[in-house]
C-alpha cells in the first residue's frame, strides 16, 4: 500500500524525471555493491563479540544455560534463609551461663572487687612523693622514667 | 550461510520482519545473519555517501548493529512495526555524531566534512555518468541530499523516512522532487560545461 501511495504521489507531476530516478537507483545499487565483501561477516563477528559475549547475560532467552532461572534464585534464597536461621538457633542452644543476665552479675562482681582493691590501696598506699618530685623535674616522660618508676614500685612491693 | 548482500531482498511482509526480530531477540544466530544480510549494505551505502570513507562506513555499520543487538535482546526495542525507521534513526544519529566529531577536530563546518570521494571510473567502478551523479548529490543542500540518500542508497520508503525525520510525507515528496530537479539542472550544466570546454 505504501509503495502504491508513493508511486501515485510521484506520478502526480508529469515532469518527474524517470530517468533521473533510474540513475539514482543505479547509484544506490552501486554504493551497496561497493561494500567490502567481508562486510556481513565482520558485522556478524562484531555483534557476537561486542553484544553477546562481552555483555552481561540477559535474564531472558534460550541458549544460555548458565543464566539463573527464577526457580534457582528462589531455591538459593530458601537455603540462605535456612542457614541464617540455623546459625541463630545454634547460638541460642549454648550454655545459659553466657546469657546477658549472668554477664551483668559478673560485671557487678567485678565492680565490687575493683572497689575492694581501691580500698585496700587507699589503706596501705606506698609513698610515691619522691618519685613524683623526680618526675616533675624531668622535661618529659620517657622510657628511663618509666623504668625508674617500675623499679620503685618493685622495691616498694618487696618491702 | 548466505549473508545476503545485494542478493538479500527487502522484506515486503511486516510479519516476516516481526518474526525475524522475535527470533533475533531470542539470540538465534541465523536470525542475526538474516538481519545483517538485509540491512548492512544499505547502512554502509548511506554512511559511505555521507562520510566518504569506506573504513568509517564499515565501522559505523558494525557499531550500529552492535547497538541494535543489545537493544533487541535486552528488550530496549519496542517500536513494533517501525523497525526500519528506528534502525536508520540510529544510523543517522551515529553519522551526525561522527560529523560533529570531525568538526571538532578540524574546526571546519564546511562541505569538506561531507565531501564525497570521487574515484576514477574503471572497469569495475562506476560509470562516468554515475560518478557525475554522485558528485551532484554531494553538492545538494543538506536536507535534499539526505532524502536522496535515504531513499536511493538506504532504500527506505517515504513512510519510513517520514517516521525517521518526523516530517509529513507530503513535505518529503516535494523535497525529493525538488532535489531531482536540482540534480537534473546540475548535470545539464556540467554536460554543457564539458562540451564547451568551460570550467564547471
Amino acid at each position: 500500500v505504501n509503495e502504491h501511495i508513493e508511486g501515485h504521489l510521484e506520478g502526480q507531476d508529469g515532469s518527474l524525471d524517470r530517468s533521473m530516478l533510474f540513475q539514482l537507483d543505479q547509484l544506490g545499487q552501486h554504493e551497496r555493491a561497493a561494500a567490502p565483501c567481508h562486510l556481513e561477516a565482520s558485522v556478524f563477528d562484531a555483534v557476537n563479540t561486542e553484544a553477546f559475549e562481552a555483555a552481561p547475560a540477559p535474564l531472558a532467552g534460550p541458549g544460555h544455560w548458565y543464566r539463573p532461572s527464577g526457580l534457582l534464585v528462589a531455591a538459593a534464597s530458601v537455603v540462605l534463609v535456612a542457614g541464617i536461621s540455623s546459625v541463630f538457633w545454634m547460638s541460642s542452644l549454648r550454655s545459659p551461663g553466657q546469657g546477658p543476665e549472668i554477664a551483668s552479675e559478673n560485671a557487678v562482681a567485678d565492680v565490687e572487687e575493683f572497689i575492694a582493691t581501691v580500698a585496700w590501696l587507699g589503706e596501705s598506699l606506698p609513698d610515691f612523693s619522691a618519685l613524683n618530685l623526680a618526675a616533675d623535674r624531668l622535661p618529659r616522660l620517657d622510657d628511663d622514667v618509666w623504668s625508674d618508676a617500675e623499679n620503685v614500685l618493685l622495691d616498694e612491693e618487696s618491702n | 550461510m548466505d549473508l545476503g548482500g545485494e542478493h538479500a531482498e527487502p522484506i515486503s511482509q511486516p510479519q516476516e520482519l516481526t518474526d525475524l526480530l522475535a527470533r533475533a531477540a531470542d539470540g538465534e544466530n541465523d536470525a542475526w545473519r538474516a538481519l545483517i544480510g538485509l540491512y548492512s549494505r544499505r547502512i554502509f551505502a548511506l554512511c559511505r555517501s555521507r562520510l566518504g570513507s569506506v573504513e568509517l562506513a564499515e565501522e559505523i555499520t558494525q557499531s550500529v548493529f552492535v547497538t541494535v543487538a543489545r537493544k533487541v535482546t535486552e528488550g530496549g526495542y519496542n517500536e513494533s512495526g517501525r523497525f526500519e525507521a528506528w534502525l536508520f534513526r540510529v544510523v543517522m544519529n551515529r553519522i551526525r555524531d561522527e560529523i560533529r566529531r570531525r568538526n571538532r577536530i578540524t574546526g571546519d563546518r564546511g562541505a569538506a566534512v561531507e565531501a564525497i570521494v570521487l574515484p576514477t571510473p574503471g572497469r569495475n567502478g562506476p560509470s562516468e555518468e554515475l560518478l557525475a551523479l554522485r558528485g551532484a548529490v554531494g553538492e545538494l543542500p543538506a536536507a535534499d541530499r539526505e532524502i536522496i540518500e535515504l531513499r536511493h542508497h538506504a532504500q527506505l520508503s517515504f513512510r519510513d523516512i517520514a517516521d525517521l525525520t518526523g516530517e509529513p510525507i507530503g513535505t518529503l515528496l516535494a523535497r525529493h522532487h525538488r532535489a531531482l530537479r536540482k540534480l537534473r539542472t546540475m548535470l545539464e550544466a556540467r554536460s554543457i560545461g564539458s562540451e564547451t570546454g568551460r570550467p564547471e
